[in-house]
């Protein structure tokens, strides 16, 4: 084997693959055709645009700088890869009280304004894919047991008796175990700042009390992560082409 | 018996005495601080470890959460330790074996501070909430060019040498040499770019799907040669037996060049990535064995009927258990892609740690061990100092890399994906079945820090040129009790 030889090999053997999967899937992926809603299949026209909620931009950085990709996934597999969507509240939730069954597998939408996409390493969490619909009908269900413990209405129930989503959040992140002593996931104090109660408080304090009585108070960082994890509801309708789901109809023959 | 030795032996030795000398501060600049980062890197994964099982130890202290800990201790291990470890070896190795000696030592020993520094303030970053969550590209953004300008500072000078070496011939490590010389920048430069700085004009899931393959390409296309010339070298040398067949060489050589760069997006098993990609990567990872196999039957069949000398020798024993951890790696890799397999596996704890232990500690730096036993008696004109602290080296980290890897990640992975997968069993109860395989996981790193307690000593003095004057190697033998006679 002569060097020139050697370099043609080497050059040819380690293009094509480069080329095949690294650099032409990214270009062709940089400018997906966005899916269309037809009339006969889905009974309605437009294009197939999620809508996303929440701070992406920055939530999305700060996601990844502190790891949380290491124990949390965000993909509902195909039944090829994987029985996620067997599991209520991963995939979407089979008896979404709105929109009954709500189960489907992610897609390249999922994803979108994020520079990255936090598919995960392990799930030594649990998956997060649908972790802002899980906090809202959670939501849901706590101010259905508020109210029927103060006989009252749901939509009667005041203001500070109905279940702050966002706190619990921001709990969560301040320290996990408050709610779940079992829990492995990391406290992130850095993010929140602990100062003595003045008057009535800060608005935006944290429910639970720090030592010595302090109230809790989250920083920008907390805020803007606590505002992306609650955005993350992956389990709205997809055109009829995209939906793998078998009981699948077409909305002519509904 | 007299031996007659020819003024062209001399003149060999002397030219290898040359070689030596003119590279001694890079290389072994290059060992000590990749050994240092090994140290650094090695704590930060004993508190990560510790973290994953006991999230209250050493408080609340942000700098050392679970997910900062575990970028950082990836980080400095791969970049700190394993790249510097590499480079260290690859400009040794093909200095003698292109019989130059290096007129750029003092630019590479510059460049070498450089890197190290980009990787002190990298991982600083990353402690304090800087990093990029990114697999094995944990650095904030800035570092990469940083990085790759370092490697062309300390890469360029061994195609240099390449280019105007004696003799002509090219030797089998070479090949593997100059392809990891190669291939790494074209790697490293597309991959960050993709990811990183054209992230913005990309797609997210393809984002994370380059993310995969690079890692298993870094693995694969610079790593494992880096390893395997190492082996190739030392083997020969210490037998004093030519490698086995040229021709399963060229197989083993080419069936990487053509098999690897298909690999790693099995990761993304399931995304939302084009589904050839993932099978291909698939495809790629069960197929890696066939390079692998003809490696370890090369390097082993070279040893075949030698095995005391393998047995005394600190270089070649380290070498050897790198080549059967190599085989281990591409068996345990080729297990843990098929799709049966991945649906268990791809989130499970280990199933990507593990195996990327088992190739980072038990193939690659068992190799470099090896290596670093071989080179720095040469370059420091010393040799080492105590064959204990080498046996505590050797079977601490041996224990303890075959405990993480084999029974915390592989098995741990099937478990712990047992209890994902199976719709039966409660998604919470697959933290219980965790605990085991972390709390193990934690054991075992604490054998492979004491293991490099050991090593980075033993190094530490021998750059500090307190080894032994002596013209012969430091061999592990067993000096058996002559029992007089009855």
């Amino acid at each position: 084997m002569t060097v020139k030889t050697f370099f043609i090999g080497l050059i040819a053997s380690f293009a094509l693959p480069w080329l095949a999967v690294v650099a032409v899937p990214y270009a062709t992926m940089r400018a997906v055709e966005i899916p269309q809603f037809n009339e006969g299949d889905d009974g309605k026209t437009g294009a197939y645009h999620p809508v996303k909620s929440g701070r992406v931009g920055n939530g999305t950085l700060i996601y990844g700088a502190e790891g949380c990709a290491q124990c949390h996934s965000q993909l509902a597999r195909p039944t090829y890869a994987g029985n996620d969507l067997g599991r209520d509240g991963l995939a979407g939730f089979q008896k979404d009280p709105n929109r009954g069954n709500t189960m489907r597998e992610s897609n390249l939408w999922d994803y979108d304004r994020e520079a990255f996409a936090w598919i995960g390493e392990t799930r030594m969490g649990p998956d997060l894919s649908n972790y802002g619909r899980r906090m809202e009908l959670l939501a849901l269900a706590e101010n259905e047991k508020r109210a029927a413990e103060l006989g009252v209405k749901v939509d009667e129930l005041p203001q500070s008796a109905k279940f702050d989503i966002e706190d619990a959040v921001l709990t969560h992140l301040y320290d996990p175990r408050f709610k779940n002593e079992k829990s492995i996931c990391q406290a992130n104090k850095g993010m929140f700042k602990s100062e003595p109660v003045l008057g009535q408080g800060a608005v935006n304090a944290l429910s639970v009390a720090g030592k010595n009585g302090k109230q809790i108070i989250p920083k920008a960082k907390a805020q803007a992560l606590a505002s992306y994890l609650l955005g993350l509801k992956r389990d709205g309708e997809v055109p009829y082409a995209m939906n793998h789901a078998r009981s699948k109809k077409k909305a002519s023959t509904k | 018996m007299a031996f007659e030795i020819t003024s062209q032996q001399v003149a060999d030795k002397v030219l290898r005495a040359k070689i030596d000398r003119s590279l001694r501060h890079p290389v072994m600049f290059l060992f000590t601080s990749g050994a240092a980062w090994l140290a650094v890197s090695l704590v930060l994964g004993v508190i990560a470890s510790v973290k994953s099982h006991s999230p209250g130890f050493l408080g609340d202290c942000s700098l050392f959460n679970y997910g900062r800990a575990f970028q950082a201790h990836m980080a400095t291990f791969i970049y700190g330790w394993g790249a510097q470890a590499a480079f260290g070896a690859i400009i040794w190795l093909m200095a003698r074996l292109s019989r130059q000696e290096s007129k750029k030592s003092g630019v590479i020993l510059a460049v070498g501070h450089i890197w190290n520094l980009v990787i002190s303030v990298g991982t600083l970053a990353i402690l304090l909430g800087g990093g990029s969550g990114k697999a094995w590209m944990y650095f904030p953004s800035w570092v990469w060019p940083v990085l790759l300008a370092c490697y062309f500072g300390i890469g360029i000078w061994s195609v240099i040498a390449f280019r105007v070496r004696r003799g002509g011939h090219v030797y089998i490590a070479q090949w593997y040499l100059m392809a990891a010389l190669f291939w790494f920048p074209w790697i490293f430069m597309s991959s960050n770019l993709f990811v990183n700085t054209f992230a913005d004009a990309g797609n997210g899931v393809m984002a994370a799907g380059i993310n995969a393959w690079f890692r298993s390409a870094v693995l694969f296309l610079f790593f494992t040669p880096v390893a395997i010339a190492s082996a190739y070298y030392i083997t020969p040398k210490v037998t004093g037996r030519p490698v086995y067949s040229y021709k399963l060489a060229l197989l083993g050589f080419w069936s990487l060049a053509i098999i690897a760069p298909w690999a790693g997006m099995q990761k993304v098993m399931g995304a939302p990535v084009p589904a050839f990609l993932q099978f291909l990567g698939a495809g790629a990872a069960v197929l890696f064995i066939i390079p692998a196999l003809c490696v370890t039957v090369n390097i082993l069949k070279t040893t075949s009927g030698k095995t005391s000398t393998v047995a005394h020798s600190p270089s070649l024993r380290f070498t050897i258990a790198g080549v059967i951890g190599l085989l281990c790696t591409t068996v345990v890799g080729g297990i843990l892609a098929l799709p049966s397999a991945l649906k268990f596996t791809q989130f499970a704890f280990g199933g990507t740690y593990g195996y990327e232990i088992l190739a980072l500690y038990g193939f690659f730096s068992m190799t470099m061990f090896g290596a670093i036993y071989f080179i720095v008696p040469r370059v420091t004109n010393r040799e080492w100092i105590s064959t204990g602290f080498i046996r505590q080296h050797f079977w601490l980290s041996l224990y303890g890399v075959v405990f993480i890897t084999l029974f915390c990640g592989i098995l741990g992975a099937f478990m712990h994906g047992y209890s994902l997968e199976t719709l039966s069993v409660p998604g919470e109860s697959a933290q219980d079945r965790l605990l085991a395989y972390t709390v193990g996981t934690t054991v075992g790193w604490v054998f492979i820090a004491l293991a490099n307690v050991f090593f980075c000593l033993h190094l530490f003095f021998m750059w500090l040129r307190l080894g032994r004057r002596s013209s012969h190697p430091t061999l592990l033998e067993h000096h058996e009790p002559t029992l007089p006679a009855a």
